[in-house]
C-alpha cells in the first residue's frame, strides 16, 4: 500500500491491484546529470508513480540549436532504453529550426517511439514558426506539452502566456495541448483556456496553493487536468492532487486516466 | 504528535480561502493529523497597527492546538507596546518577522528591538522568506523575498536567538544553512522546498536537528509538504524529530 497524505494511492486508484499506476506527464531529464534519471525512477516508484513522461531541455538554453535538441532527445532515448517499463519520451525542438526540426520530430516519433512534443521558451506559441510543429503533432496523433507562465515579475522574452496557449489552441482545434503549470497563475490560466476543449492543464511548477486543483477541476472538468511533477518532490506533487477536495474519480483521472488517454498509453 | 511551525490565521486579500479562521485551521489539522500549529496573523503583513494586527492572536491563549506567535512590524511606533503585550502573554511562544512586507532589510538594524526581546526572553524568531510565490503577486503588491545573506547575517549577530527560516526554496535553504549554519541557531523549515530528495539530502548534510516542518496553511494545504517528510528517504526517528521533537524542544510544547 502506498500512503499519500491523509488518503492512500490505493484508495484513489481503486484498490491494491491498481496501485503504482500514477503517470507523471511532465518531468525532465536532470540538467547536466542524465544518469540521475535512475534516482528519479526509484523515487517515483516509492511514491506510487509507475510511468514518467520525460523530455530533456538539454542545457536549458532559451534558444537551443538543432544539435542541442538532438542531443537532448538522445538523452530521453537513453532513458527510454534504460527503463523501458517506466519511461515514455517526449521530443523537444526549437520551432525556429524549421524543416530540420520537423525531421527531428519525425525521427523521435517514428524511430525513437516518443509520444509527444515538448515546447518551452524558444518561441512564443503564437509565433508562425510553431504552427507546422502543431500540425505535425496532430498528424502523429500525439499531444503537445506547451510551457506557459503568466508572471507578475515579467515573462522571458518568448515565454508563452495562457492567453497565447488559448490562441494556439483555437488555431489548431484538432491538436491536443497540455498547458504546463496551469499557466502559472492558475486562476487566470484556467480561465484563459476554459473555452478551448482541446487544452488540458498540468499541475506542476508551483507550490500548491490551497484550492488550486479544485479551481482547475471546477473550471475545466477533471478530464482536462493532468498530474506532473516537473522534477519537484514526488510526494508533495502527488499530495497536491490527493489532498484536493474533489471526487475520487476525478483524482484517478488526474493521476493516471487522462495521461493514458492523451499519451495513448 | 505533529507540530506545524509555520501557519497563519486571518484573511488573505488576494483570493478567497477554502479554509480560514480558527475553525478552518482546525479542520485542516484534523484531516492531516497535525496536533499543534504555531499561528501568526496574516493581517500583520498589511496593517499599520501591530496591536490590531495581532488582536486575534493575543486572544488565543485558551486554544490547545493553536499556539500563538506574534508578528511584529518593527517600523511601527507601537512595536514596544506589542512586545509589552507579548511579555505579559505566557501562551505566545515566539515572534514572526516579515522584512519584505514591512520594508526593511534584516541587516539594517530595523528589527533590533525584536531580536533583543527574543534574546532576553529566550523565544525563537520565525522569518518567512515569502508568503506567496513572487510570480503570483498582485501587481499592486510586489514584495521581494528576504535574502539568504540577511538571514545568515542576523544569525551571526544574534547567536543566542533561535531563528527559523520558513517558506524558502531548496536552494535558498541550502544557501542559508551553508553560510549561517555554523552559528548553530539557524533552523530550516520545510514548507517551500520542492526539490526531489531535498529532505534526505538536508538531513545527510546538516543533521535532523536543523529541520522542522511548516505548512503555510491556510494559503497552502498541509499535506503536500507533510508528505515530503513522511515519504523522505530517512529514518523514522529523523522524521519524528523534523515533524515534532525539534519544535517541541524549541517551543516548549508538551
Amino acid at each position: 500500500m502506498v500512503r499519500l497524505g491523509h488518503v492512500t494511492a490505493e484508495r484513489h486508484l481503486g484498490g491494491t491491484d491498481r496501485s503504482m499506476r500514477i503517470i507523471d506527464a511532465h518531468i525532465h531529464i536532470p540538467r547536466e546529470d542524465p544518469p540521475a534519471v535512475g534516482n528519479l525512477v526509484r523515487a517515483a516508484e516509492r511514491n506510487g508513480i509507475g510511468t514518467l513522461c520525460f523530455s530533456s531541455l538539454g542545457t536549458w538554453e532559451y534558444e537551443p540549436s538543432l544539435e542541442a535538441c538532438i542531443r537532448a532527445n538522445g538523452e530521453v532515448k537513453w532513458a527510454m532504453d534504460k527503463f523501458p517499463e517506466k519511461v515514455v519520451g517526449l521530443c523537444y525542438v526549437n520551432p525556429a529550426s524549421g524543416e530540420a526540426g520537423l525531421r527531428e520530430f519525425e525521427r523521435c516519433i517514428v524511430e525513437y517511439g516518443m509520444r509527444g512534443l515538448k515546447l518551452w521558451v524558444a518561441r512564443r506559441c503564437t509565433d508562425p514558426s510553431v504552427g507546422p510543429f502543431i500540425e505535425a503533432a496532430i498528424g502523429y496523433g500525439v499531444p503537445v506539452l506547451q510551457h506557459a507562465w503568466l508572471k507578475s515579475t515579467g515573462n522571458l522574452p518568448n515565454e508563452s502566456t495562457p492567453q497565447d496557449v488559448a490562441e494556439m489552441a483555437l488555431r489548431h482545434p484538432d491538436a491536443t495541448i497540455i498547458m504546463a503549470h496551469i499557466g502559472g497563475n492558475w486562476e487566470i490560466g484556467a480561465q484563459a483556456v476554459k473555452a478551448c476543449r482541446n487544452v488540458l492543464v498540468d499541475t506542476c511548477g508551483t507550490i500548491c496553493d490551497a484550492g488550486m486543483i479544485e479551481y482547475a477541476v471546477k473550471a475545466l472538468g477533471a478530464e482536462r487536468v493532468i498530474y506532473g511533477s516537473d522534477n519537484c518532490d514526488f510526494a508533495g506533487q502527488v499530495a497536491k492532487v490527493t489532498s484536493a477536495e474533489i471526487p475520487e474519480e476525478a483524482k484517478e483521472l488526474i493521476l493516471s486516466g487522462n495521461a493514458k488517454r492523451v499519451m495513448g498509453l | 504528535m505533529i507540530v506545524d511551525v509555520n501557519a497563519f490565521l486571518g484573511p488573505w486579500p488576494f483570493r478567497g480561502l477554502i479554509y480560514s479562521g480558527i475553525e478552518g485551521l482546525e479542520r485542516l489539522m484534523e484531516r492531516s493529523g497535525v496536533s499543534h500549529a504555531l499561528v501568526s496573523p496574516l493581517e500583520s503583513l498589511f496593517f499599520g497597527d501591530n496591536l490590531a494586527a495581532n488582536a486575534a492572536i493575543l486572544k488565543l491563549a485558551g486554544t490547545r492546538s493553536l499556539i500563538p506567535i506574534a508578528a511584529i512590524n518593527p517600523l511601527l511606533p507601537d512595536s514596544t507596546e506589542l512586545l509589552g503585550e507579548v511579555a505579559d502573554h505566557r501562551a505566545i511562544r515566539g515572534l514572526k518577522l516579515h522584512p519584505g512586507y514591512h520594508g526593511y532589510e534584516l541587516g539594517d538594524g530595523s528589527a533590533a528591538l525584536a531580536f533583543d526581546f527574543a534574546e532576553e526572553r529566550d523565544i525563537p524568531i520565525m522569518i518567512p522568506v515569502r508568503v506567496q510565490d513572487e510570480r503570483l503577486h498582485h501587481r499592486s503588491a510586489m514584495v521581494p523575498p528576504t535574502s539568504p545573506k540577511g538571514l545568515a547575517e542576523v544569525a551571526r549577530l544574534y547567536r543566542r536567538v533561535k531563528i527559523l527560516v520558513c517558506n524558502a526554496r531548496s536552494d535558498e535553504l541550502t544557501e542559508v544553512l551553508d553560510s549561517g549554519g555554523s552559528w548553530g541557531n539557524l533552523y530550516a523549515v520545510v514548507s517551500w522546498a520542492q526539490m526531489e530528495g531535498f529532505v534526505a539530502s538536508a538531513v545527510g548534510k546538516y543533521g535532523p536537528g536543523r529541520l522542522m516542518w511548516g505548512s503555510n496553511m491556510p494559503l497552502q494545504y498541509p499535506e503536500p509538504t507533510l508528505e515530503q517528510i513522511r515519504k523522505a528517504d530517512i529514518g523514522a526517528g529523523e522524521k519524528r524529530r523534523i515533524l515534532a521533537e525539534n519544535a517541541e524542544g524549541i517551543f516548549n510544547i508538551r
